[in-house]
């Protein structure tokens, strides 16, 4: 057994929260490993010491606080929505409020850990621009200056844009002033820019972001679930639209190259001339008269589409191994979604090491078949990956009749792109899929009710995997949902009828498809 | 663990009338206002110093801290238990404060340096356990990042349980388990070399 698994389990023990079978294994074990019993006391009594602090009132001067406490009790209550500027704020806001811009300048560059970049917000509801040199101002420290303007991170909420504060991969800005203009960083997401590359950010909403590549490769990974409709590279031989599409763009001299990993885009020439889609894998070079190379040989889209790949999926270095993922991203800090394939499906992420630096690691089934993880690394930081033991239990627990049922995963729903081009893109809306998911949540007892029947037809069932897919209209009702799973067509046709019967809001600008994984289990 | 329960997470004398003084400071009671300070300060502040390590302004932060509660109880909707809102105020104002501070760090005084700043004797605790010790404690848990910290806090020293944390930070409960698998990984493994300064500790006379 590993020591990280042994951990996890005096962790657990500690927490009043192992289970009697892992209470009996962890006994076994300290019975045999002086080590683990050791460390079991330490832990006991670093607690027992550590509890004190939680009654130790710190040194501070009260008198202070209890004459400001007075002085707040005493003032009249502030008017809802006025932001109070603390001492420390003040010079900042009055520097903000002597200029007279128009624009909100977001002005970014590669942002290393003790560098700053400043956001001055004047007036927020105008326009965005951002200027992004070499990287992403994925992290690193910024300053937001402004009246009405908010700005939220995960876990913290929507807060007055007035502080000094970090900007991070997810951190949203909104003004308050409009919500048309406000601006989603977490979109950024999306897009991956390669050190050296200069583009300019020219615009960004919820759904269309603009970057101006002058000069280098700019690599985009659209992610179906990032909010991004519409991601357009502008150079000067040509316009680049990407949807769903794993591509990079090249700029040397006066050359443009597109290369289309995954997915298609479509390649406008700035001289004019009809657009073109280039379709993975390929690629389409073009110069200041138009395309000069229509498509590629294949070996040479293939050794593209493979840099391409390491570039977005350098996870792995050489083969990947049944016991090792190694994952070193790319210049700037930032988080990255690492898919592990099906070789590796039959192991679990019980082990799980990291450098230093390594932020946060949330390890999350996908389905039976895929793992899927999410690592904040810091910058230039390698971060490995073991897997060890099997995951997938090969004899399922006997369900008993009407036994208790839950829902054991379910992931946000993925918008069904390939059928859309299928159905040459008949579903044309917009619906975050993490609407949906919430919607879906909240119907989460009716579809168990179908599983729960589903478990008195067939007491031996035990785990089963559904997918329900559904097209939303632009009502917000479902106009069709058909469901598979490993269960029975009634479980099937049940998990149908439930979904069709939910409302969720309108999507915007037609209908759109969702397919929904979902994972049930006896209680 | 001998005394993870505090006094907020147990409520004093019934939830109706904390309930009440909740609501009594939604209407703007002053009186009401003074009586949840008293009763919270002790909590507030030492969450405030758990969070934001041994500083010189931490009653700055305290004070903030009260100053946001004033004026958003009126908004306190009552969807969430008072210390749920209470100990996300805190830990988001704490966290705001620290980060607008970072470049113009307040360097830490040596604590004798600080008794003419403070009115107030130190506690018991660090009577026993000593400053130095105190201080190597304060050093251990400040080597936290400041995510993984804020949840080691909450849990191990506040005695607050993931699922509440997950409610009080809004984040998911699997990413406080992580983040507190980690912490406390680092801070147990730390102490764990120090086996002087836990028996120093204990020593003491407390366990």
């Amino acid at each position: 057994m590993s020591r990280i698994h042994e951990r996890r389990r005096i962790y657990a023990l500690l927490d009043d929260r192992l289970s009697p079978r892992g209470r009996e294994a962890l006994d076994d074990h300290l019975q045999k490993c002086e080590a683990c019993r050791t460390h079991l006391e330490q832990v006991r009594e670093a607690r027992s010491v550590l509890s004190l602090m939680g009654e130790d009132e710190p040194e501070m001067n009260w008198a202070r606080v209890d004459a400001a406490i007075d002085d707040i009790t005493t003032a009249p209550r502030e008017v809802p929505g006025t932001i109070r500027w603390p001492g420390w704020a003040l010079g900042t806001a009055l520097a903000a409020a002597a200029a007279v811009l128009v624009l909100v300048v977001v002005h970014g560059r590669k942002v290393a850990q003790d560098e700053e970049a400043t956001i001055a917000v004047v007036n927020p509801e105008v326009e965005v621009e951002m200027t992004l040199l070499d990287s992403l101002p994925r992290s690193g420290r910024l300053t937001l200056v402004g009246q009405g303007t908010r700005w939220k991170r995960p876990g913290l909420g929507w807060q007055d844009a007035d502080l000094e504060t970090e900007i991070m991969q997810d951190t949203v800005v909104e003004t308050s002033v409009s919500s048309a203009a406000s601006v989603q960083l977490a979109s950024l997401s999306g897009v991956r820019l390669e050190p050296m590359t200069s583009a300019t950010f020219h615009q960004i909403t919820r759904d269309i972001v603009r970057l101006d590549l002058e000069q280098g490769t700019l690599s985009v990974k659209v992610h179906s679930t990032s909010g991004l409709r519409d991601v357009r590279v502008y150079t000067d031989q040509a316009v680049v639209r990407v949807s769903g599409t794993t591509l990079s763009v090249d700029k040397t001299g006066g050359m443009t190259r597109v290369v289309v990993a995954k997915g298609r885009a479509t390649v406008h020439p700035a001289g004019g001339g009809e657009p073109r889609i280039v379709e993975a894998p390929d690629a389409l070079t073009l110069d200041d008269h138009g395309v000069s190379s229509p498509g590629t040989d294949a070996a040479q889209a293939k050794a593209e589409v493979q840099r391409l790949r390491s570039l977005h999926f350098n996870f792995f270095e050489g083969e990947p191994s049944d016991a090792a993922v190694a994952f070193a991203p790319q210049g700037a800090a930032g988080g990255a979604t690492v898919s592990i394939g099906k070789k590796l499906a039959g192991l679990a992420p019980l082990t799980m090491l990291a450098p230093e630096g390594m932020d946060e690691a949330t390890l999350a089934f996908q389905d039976g078949s895929t793992l899927e993880t999410h690592l904040d690394i810091e910058p230039s930081a390698t971060t490995i990956v073991n897997f060890s033991a099997p995951v997938i239990k090969t004899e399922p627990s006997k369900p008993k009749p009407r036994l208790a049922s839950k829902i054991i995963h379910e992931t946000a729903p993925k918008e069904n792109i390939e059928e859309q081009e299928q159905e040459q893109a008949s579903h044309t809306g917009f619906l975050a899929p993490q609407i949906v998911k919430m919607v879906l949540k909240k119907q989460h007892g009716r579809l168990r009710d179908c599983y729960q029947k589903y478990l008195d037809r067939e007491p031996a069932g035990g785990i089963v995997k559904a997918r329900i897919r559904f097209t939303i209209g632009t009502s917000g009702k479902v106009l069709k949902a058909s469901s598979t799973s490993n269960g029975d067509g009634k479980l099937e046709a049940c998990l149908a009828g439930a979904t069709s019967t939910i409302t969720f809001p309108p999507p915007s600008g037609g209908t759109i498809e969702f397919e929904y994984p979902i994972t049930f289990a006896p209680k | 663990m001998a005394t993870q329960a505090i006094a907020v997470s147990t409520p004093p004398a019934s939830y109706t009338g904390r309930d009440t003084l909740v609501q009594r400071c939604a209407s703007g009671d002053a009186r009401a206002f003074e009586e949840l300070y008293n009763e919270y300060r002790g909590m507030v502040s030492r969450l405030v110093r758990n969070v934001a390590g041994q500083r010189n302004d931490l009653e700055d932060i305290a004070q903030e801290v009260f100053f946001q509660v004033h004026k958003s109880i009126a908004s306190f909707q009552g969807s969430s238990k008072f210390t749920t809102w209470l100990y996300r105020l805190t830990v988001n104002v704490t966290l705001q404060y620290v980060k607008a501070k970072r470049h113009r760090t307040v360097p830490y005084l040596p604590i004798e340096s600080r008794r003419d700043l403070s009115i107030e004797q130190p506690s018991p605790e660090r009577q026993v356990w000593g400053s130095e010790r105190w201080q190597i404690l304060m050093s251990i848990l400040e080597s936290l990042s400041e995510k993984k910290r804020v949840v080691f806090v909450l849990h191990e020293i506040e005695g607050i349980e993931a699922k509440e944390i997950a409610r009080i930070l809004g984040i998911p409960t699997l990413t406080v388990r992580t983040r507190l698998f980690y912490a406390r990984k680092a801070i147990y493994d730390k102490l764990s070399r120090n086996p002087e300064l836990l028996a120093g500790m204990k020593g003491g006379g407390i366990t």
